[in-house]
């Protein structure tokens, strides 16, 4: 999961990482209690980058034009995100602003340390590292202070600045570790003319698999804005669901073959109206449920021309799942405008197909068929 | 003698009073898998599948001379279960659990391979050798004994790959589930390595996916290193980038992990690719003569 600027900030704040002073807004009854001293910056709390660019980032000289950014901030929309809530902050006299991060690459950490602040670290894995020094480390040994230095050296920094860079990366790789972080940047990270450093932004990720250990970032999970709509429900039933927009229907357990099905389905030109994978709804008791909610979509949508039902599964048991299947196919025979190609293979793989063949389905051979079949139905042609 | 399990493999099942755990043993039972008991905290003395159960790996590893475990735990105890495993001696441990905190996942590969131990996983299918032996989800169905070594990111894709090789034929030495996350105790370079030694193996097959950079890392080692005929499929081309869809370790960061950069690697390494799964047979077929 990904920490609001605001969650961010604190956490850097507790492992002595200075940060703005600021407050943290929902309303203009908020933006007016808190009676802050203008001027300020007035900052969305999205979970996007390039907020800047978007209008998300406003600097306010006085209390009229503070309340004029709140009130077209809060409620707003910017990068398709809602505008929930607002970090107001004092302004910082920033001599230079420079990167700071920390991420994962595979099981090493990386340091990465930027001359100039602003940039989108993902240009690094793009190749574009002019003005970046980039340590590789251990991640059970975390940064230590001459990985720091070199970096600094590399990028012309002054020695007199090491000390604070120093701590500010040491106490960040604490914090990345204590945290179960995958990424941990702050850009820009300021220098004041007092010699100290502060950070300006924050973007940290929390490994989602670890949340069951890190109580604290559990609780701000649970207090996201829960999905709306298609994806509330789907998540209820713990189907995987991933809208794509094309013409052919997705019915299937499992992430690896699913994903090999919408390259397979683009190679025939067509595209899959969505990525789904019903193994955790299977596993969580949800079969039927689940089969019936993805057709439900399925069969409400228009566009969609065709469906693949696809079970490539040694784990499950199909005679289970296509009895579960023919139930939820029965009930909405009527409703099936477009054809259905069911391929079945793995577990139990021979009563499987029979029982969906003998309720009258079109079972097929081999996932190949299923993907010609299905798109020569879209495209219009008849297979 | 195709790698890392054959029919003599002794095998614990860890978790194995967890109902996955036991359906799951007798599964591996009936296909043939040595396995030699059970380990459950508390459930000591019970029998499951006609083997022992133990409280302890320690106890368990003593009483059978197990080599190899499986673990059906929860990703939040997959740390402690597999540091049970190495610290009874077991000498490879399969890890089919999903969602294992990377952190974790680190620190449990840098001590087993201090160790010697082999780690196969997390978030994997596990592995098989037709006809023998299979420690993990693979099924009868899906594959025949053959020479070829097969190699997966993906559960359910090779099982669809073994399919399209089955119906021509083609089966396999032995199939491994290296796993969907970026960080894994086994890789695909370590696979190769290991089926390029062995005298059963003839070609080998690697069915990849985008993101992390095993790909090429095996590239780099099959470039300088393998003599036997390769074939590779990648998946994961329509996955945008920067976009999490399928597996955790599926996805592209700026330019690392792409399709084109690993089909590019695997070219450059003398390695054919497919474009679908169907024409994988004959490649295989082709690059044996």
């Amino acid at each position: 999961m990904l920490l609001f600027e605001y969650e961010g900030k604190a956490v850097l704040r507790e492992h002595g990482i200075a940060t703005p002073r600021g407050v943290v807004v929902e309303s203009l009854a908020d933006v007016e209690a808190a009676r802050v001293s203008t001027p300020v910056m007035v900052k969305a709390q999205i979970l996007a980058g390039g907020r800047g660019k978007a209008g998300g980032i406003r600097r306010a000289g006085d209390a009229v034009a503070l309340r004029r950014a709140a009130a077209a901030m809060l409620g707003a929309t910017i990068r398709d995100l809602p505008v929930r809530a607002l970090l107001i902050e004092e302004l910082v006299a920033a001599v230079e602003e420079r990167y700071l991060g920390l991420m994962l690459d595979g099981e090493d950490m990386l340091l990465v340390l930027g001359r100039r602040g602003g940039v989108e670290v993902e240009q690094l894995f793009s190749g574009a590292r002019d003005g970046f020094e980039v340590m590789r480390i251990d991640p059970l040994y975390g940064v230590s202070a001459h990985q720091v230095r070199s970096a600094l050296e590399g990028l012309g920094i002054g020695p007199q600045w090491w000390p604070v860079y120093c701590a500010v990366a040491e106490r960040l790789s604490m914090l990345f570790r204590q945290s179960d972080a995958t990424l941990a940047e702050i850009n820009p990270l300021a220098e004041l003319a007092d010699g100290s450093l502060v950070a300006v932004d924050a973007r940290i990720a929390i490994d989602d698999g670890a949340l069951f250990r890190q109580a604290r970032f559990a609780e701000l999970a649970k207090g996201r804005a829960p999905p709306q709509g298609i994806a509330a429900r789907m998540q209820a039933l713990q189907v995987q669901y991933v809208p794509i927009g094309g013409a052919i229907g997705l019915v299937s357990s499992g992430a690896g073959v699913g994903t090999a099905l919408m390259d397979w389905v683009a190679l025939e030109g067509c595209r899959l109206h969505s990525f789904v994978d019903l193994d955790y709804a299977i596993i969580g008791g949800h079969t039927e449920a689940g089969m019936a909610l993805v057709l439900d979509t399925l069969i409400g949508d228009p566009g969609v021309r065709a469906i693949i039902v696809n079970f490539t599964t040694c784990g499950l048991r199909l005679d289970m799942i296509a009895r579960a299947l023919v139930k939820v196919l029965d009930a909405r025979r009527r409703l099936l405008t477009v054809p259905v190609f069911v391929h079945l293979q793995g577990n139990r793989a021979a009563s499987g197909q029979r029982i969906v063949g003998e309720a009258g389905y079109e079972v097929v051979e081999r996932l190949g068929d299923a993907v010609r079949s299905a798109t020569k139905a879209a495209r219009g042609e008849h297979p | 003698m195709s790698i890392l399990l054959d029919g003599d493999t002794r095998v614990l099942v860890q978790g194995v009073t967890w109902p996955m755990g036991s359906f799951q043993a007798e599964e591996m039972q009936r296909y043939g898998t040595r396995i030699v008991g059970g380990v459950s905290p508390g459930k000591g003395g019970a029998r499951i599948a006609g083997v022992p159960v133990f409280d302890t790996m320690r106890r368990a590893v003593a009483e059978t001379g197990a080599r190899m475990s499986i673990l059906y735990v929860s990703a939040a105890r997959a740390k402690d279960a597999i540091y049970e495993a190495v610290d009874a001696g077991i000498n490879t441990v399969v890890c089919v659990a999903e969602f294992v905190p990377v952190h974790d996942t680190i620190e449990i590969k840098r001590r087993l391979r201090e160790a010697g131990v082999r780690l196969i996983g997390p978030n994997c299918s596990g592995l098989i050798t037709p006809g023998k032996a299979k420690v993990g989800f693979y099924c009868d169905e899906v594959c025949l004994p053959g020479d070829v070594g097969v190699m997966s990111k993906s559960g359910t894709l090779s099982y669809a790959v073994l399919l399209e090789l089955k119906r021509k034929g083609l089966g396999a030495s032995t199939v491994v589930g290296v796993g969907g996350d970026e960080v894994k105790g086994t890789t695909f370079r370590d696979c190769v390595e290991l089926f390029e030694a062995d005298p059963e193996t003839r070609a080998m097959l690697m069915i990849g996916e985008i993101g992390g950079r095993d790909e090429e890392q095996a590239a780099a080692w099959i470039r300088y290193n393998a003599k036997k005929p390769i074939v590779a499929f990648v998946s994961g081309r329509t996955i945008p980038v920067g976009r999490c869809i399928g597996h955790a370790g599926a996805m592209v960061v700026g330019s690392k992990g792409t399709h084109r950069s690993k089909i590019e690697a695997l070219h450059d390494a003398g390695v054919r690719t497919a474009e679908t799964i169907e024409d994988i047979p004959q490649l295989l077929g082709a690059s044996h003569g």
